[in-house]
């Protein structure tokens, strides 16, 4: 996006307000943003907020925007407020209150009209939902620019069914998903009590993880941390880290089966047994909250977390003088491994159909999804959070970027490689996942079964479960083929499919040419 | 006045008298339409229709969610579980609860009564999610002080996993419902000591009945039909564990401590790792399933009030 601003574009100087908006909207959201210790201060910058927004040709006179807050506070916290300033003829809000109070909040404004302008969707109302329903409306009309804006992401960015409906977009991928969900923190004090030389250099095979927890445990500190929240997180990423090809819905998609009884998977599971069986857990780890267990690392109560790189922004911000090794996860004899992802895009936000404000809404809007505002957002969240466009990744001053975020970006980059996904192929995806029922036990609900002897057959478990799941596609599949959508479970094959490279839109072309 | 122009009078004021009566039900009676009876009639055509929640189409599925219903294992899981509270939990506390009451109306008294009674109460009076949080605190087996007392007196040599083992998650829940509510089930008790006229004390002391005479031969039979009650608005407590369980265990480890609330508030709203949109249509069979069965249990303990006011008409 042009960075030249016209008599409706006025520009507002970013560098002298980053600094305050940064701390402005971690108080109002109580997020966790400030990184503190080596982090340089994100306060430099050439680049200016600008806003394609005229006044004199709005009626907008305030703009509220509501999501779940946490660490995408800091950037659009700061937007919105620079916007507020810019234009005093506006009232701006944002509220990043958290998921409750977007769950709660955005449905009862929808009933009464009084919803915010943008906000994120409750967690449970499915996208097609709140257009079918008319909750929210589409960007194309609104935004100024809007074939040049939608052309700045990638070809695979905007993807039917999650941001696109009917050949309109609705939404955009604020951020990137391409962040390893596991990664290893190894605790210094934990380490040097049990005898290990820091930073820790190498654990690159499951034994050697195996034995670091041990040692750490023998120190009299619980080798491993890692709550039931997210265990089936790690024993996916484990499997995948030994050749297992499921993504996050345990569906291998080259075969379009989910695969939770496949070897590599039982392989991880067997191994993730024999820490907990060496008594390396932290005792209690599954009724254990992931955010409980994240405040308590670095008190000591374990050696080693696998867990996000989100942890480090609040360990950074609540005791800055912890130190430890990031290092990514063991594969079973220290071989380099992939991890297939699906790039769906992190935090969306939504118009408001409503909304009697939407030109300042689009202005805002438009701003975020261009190069400049995607860059000033991965150097306001010093690189925590990782855009979908490249150029805006490349271009972040690194003197703004936290050390450790630049590392965990750095692992996610080596080793995370795009899968391909239906949604992308068809954009009658989102009909199918209308229909699609969940099916209980849940993975995450088997591990916790396996772990506490609950289960005594693991492998069967799983593959009931598969076969659970895939009942549930069919059905799902069959059901919307039945209203009408233009959909064949033989979609959620993908032949061409390549672990170790991204599948980008030219692998989609060539499926369709085949 | 003639006697037609007193009872016309008389009728005028008790039509007025009625209508102020009306007048005033009308707010309660809104209220209750709107906040009780609104929702149970809904749940009720909910639960013949397939329905996410939040969208406007519900597919008309006759009795197919109940169909569907009897055939769970994880809901007759969580049924059995909410059985163990009504069947253990209850006799459990208001047992313990009178033995207390006992105690506090007849033999402890004045301000250490008065002491004993507040500190039983004090957990009453906290929301049960805010226990129930900071129970997972004071439990936590890797640096909770209950662990570390139980280890670093040699009472246990690992530490106990009170809420992740699976065979202790629901009765540690269970104990920490009845000490929650414990003191709810001692003020009826108290109270109800208070109607066992002091007379029939003094007269069976004058004729030399003992302790455990006067306890057996007049308290207890006095407190009877207030048993019936106490039990019955004790059950309807333990069957409404959802908060502190909730926050206790959300009903794990795989299934241990989950009771017939959480599994309804799963599966209409919180579908977890299993996929899938949430179903408000199935939860709420559920739910009519089980407030049948909570109805079944009362209606079975007001047949015992009969019985047991039958039987005490006999003996007067």
């Amino acid at each position: 996006m042009s960075r030249t601003r016209s008599s409706s574009t006025p520009a507002f100087r970013r560098r002298s307000v980053l600094g305050a908006t940064v701390l402005a909207t971690c108080g109002l959201s109580a997020c966790s943003v400030e990184t503190g210790g080596d982090a340089p201060a994100a306060t430099t910058d050439d680049a200016d907020f600008a806003f394609s927004f005229d006044p004199e040709d709005s009626d907008a006179d305030q703009l509220l925007w509501m999501d779940s807050g946490d660490l995408k506070a800091v950037f659009i916290g700061a937007v919105i407020d620079a916007f507020g300033e810019k234009f005093p003829e506006v009232t701006t809000k944002y509220d990043g209150s958290g998921w409750d109070q977007v769950n709660q909040v955005v449905p009862l404004g929808i009933r009464n009209g009084s919803a915010p302008d943008v906000f994120a969707l409750p967690q449970n109302v499915p996208a097609e939902t709140a257009i079918n329903e008319g909750w929210v409306q589409p960007l194309d009309d609104v935004l100024p620019d809007f074939d040049s804006w939608k052309a700045g992401f990638p070809a695979t960015a905007l993807i039917n069914g999650i941001h696109v409906f009917d050949g309109k977009t609705y939404s955009w991928p604020l951020n990137s998903t391409r962040r390893l969900d596991i990664t290893q923190y190894i605790s210094h004090a934990a380490a040097e009590a049990a005898g290990v030389s820091v930073p820790v250099e190498d654990v690159s095979t499951w034994d050697d993880l195996r034995s670091l927890a041990k040692e750490i445990t023998a120190a009299g500190t619980p080798g491993i941390l890692s709550t039931a929240d997210h265990l089936y997180v790690v024993i996916g990423n484990l499997a995948n880290t030994a050749g297992w090809l499921g993504n996050s819905d345990g569906m291998n998609m080259k075969t379009g089966k989910h695969e939770y009884s496949a070897p590599e998977y039982l392989e991880a599971l067997e191994f993730v047994r024999s820490l907990i069986d060496d008594g390396s857990f932290v005792p209690g780890f599954l009724t254990l909250k992931d955010a409980d267990a994240r405040a308590q690392f670095p008190t000591g109560l374990a050696g080693i977390s696998l867990n996000g790189p989100w942890d480090i922004a609040q360990w950074a911000q609540d005791y800055p003088d912890f130190d430890y090794t990031i290092l990514p996860l063991p594969s079973p004899d220290g071989s380099e491994y992939t991890i297939p992802f699906r790039e769906t895009g992190a935090n969306m936000s939504w118009l408001y159909a409503d909304s009697p404000n939407v030109e300042a809404a689009a202005a805002v809007i438009q701003y975020m999804g261009s190069v400049d505002g995607q860059r000033t957002m991965v150097e306001l969240s010093e690189g925590f959070l990782v855009s979908t466009l490249e150029e805006a990744n490349a271009s972040a001053d690194p003197s703004l970027l936290n050390d450790r975020a630049a590392l965990v970006a750095d692992l996610a980059a080596a080793t995370m490689r795009t899968c391909p996904q239906f949604e992308i192929r068809n954009e009658a995806a989102g009909e199918v996942t209308l229909k699609l029922q969940s099916s209980d036990p849940s993975i995450s609900a088997l591990i916790e079964g396996v772990f506490t002897g609950q289960i005594s057959d693991a492998e069967a478990a799983l593959k009931d479960l598969d076969s659970r799941r895939d009942e549930e596609m069919e059905k799902a599949f069959e059901e919307a083929a039945a209203d009408g959508a233009d959909v064949d479970i033989s979609e959620l094959q993908f032949p061409n499919w390549d672990p170790t490279t991204d599948y980008t839109a030219e692998h989609y072309a060539e499926l369709e040419s085949r | 006045m003639s006697t037609s122009a007193m009872a016309g009078t008389l009728r005028r004021h008790r039509r007025g008298e009625l209508f102020w009566i009306y007048l005033f039900i009308v707010p309660g009676l809104v209220l209750t339409a709107m906040f009780v009876f609104y929702p149970m009639l809904a749940s009720w055509y909910f639960s013949l229709t397939e329905w996410n929640g939040f969208t406007d189409g519900k597919d008309f599925v006759g009795l197919a969610n109940y169909r569907e219903l009897v055939k769970d294992p994880l809901f007759w899981g969580s049924f059995g579980r909410s059985m163990v509270f009504v069947l253990i939990g209850v006799p459990l506390r208001v047992g313990l609860a009178l033995v207390l009451a006992i105690v506090l109306n007849n033999i402890i008294r004045g301000r250490l009564s008065t002491f004993f009674r507040t500190v039983f109460f004090l957990p009453v009076m906290a929301a049960a999610s805010v226990i129930g949080v900071v129970l997972t605190f004071v439990l936590s087996p890797s640096n909770g002080p209950v662990s570390f007392f139980l280890t670093s007196t040699g009472l246990s040599d690992a530490p106990v996993e009170f809420l992740s083992d699976p065979t202790l998650a629901l009765w540690s829940a269970l104990a920490l419902h009845t000490w929650k509510n414990f003191g709810m089930t001692l003020i009826y008790w108290l109270a109800a000591l208070q109607t066992v006229p002091a007379e029939y004390y003094e007269a069976a002391a004058m004729d030399g009945a003992g302790a455990v005479q006067r306890l057996l031969r007049i308290t207890l039979p006095v407190l009877i039909p207030f048993s019936v009650i106490i039990i019955v608005l004790t059950a309807n407590e333990n069957l409404h564990a959802f908060a502190l369980i909730q926050a206790l265990t959300g009903g794990g480890p795989y299934y241990s401590s989950e009771v017939v609330e959480v599994y309804i508030f799963r599966t209409a709203f919180a579908p977890d790792s299993a996929g899938g949109v949430p179903r408000l249509g199935y939860a709420s069979a559920a739910g009519c399933f089980f407030g049948l069965a909570t109805l079944a249990i009362a209606l079975l303990q007001a047949w015992a009030i009969t019985l047991v006011s039958a039987q005490r008409k006999r003996m007067k």
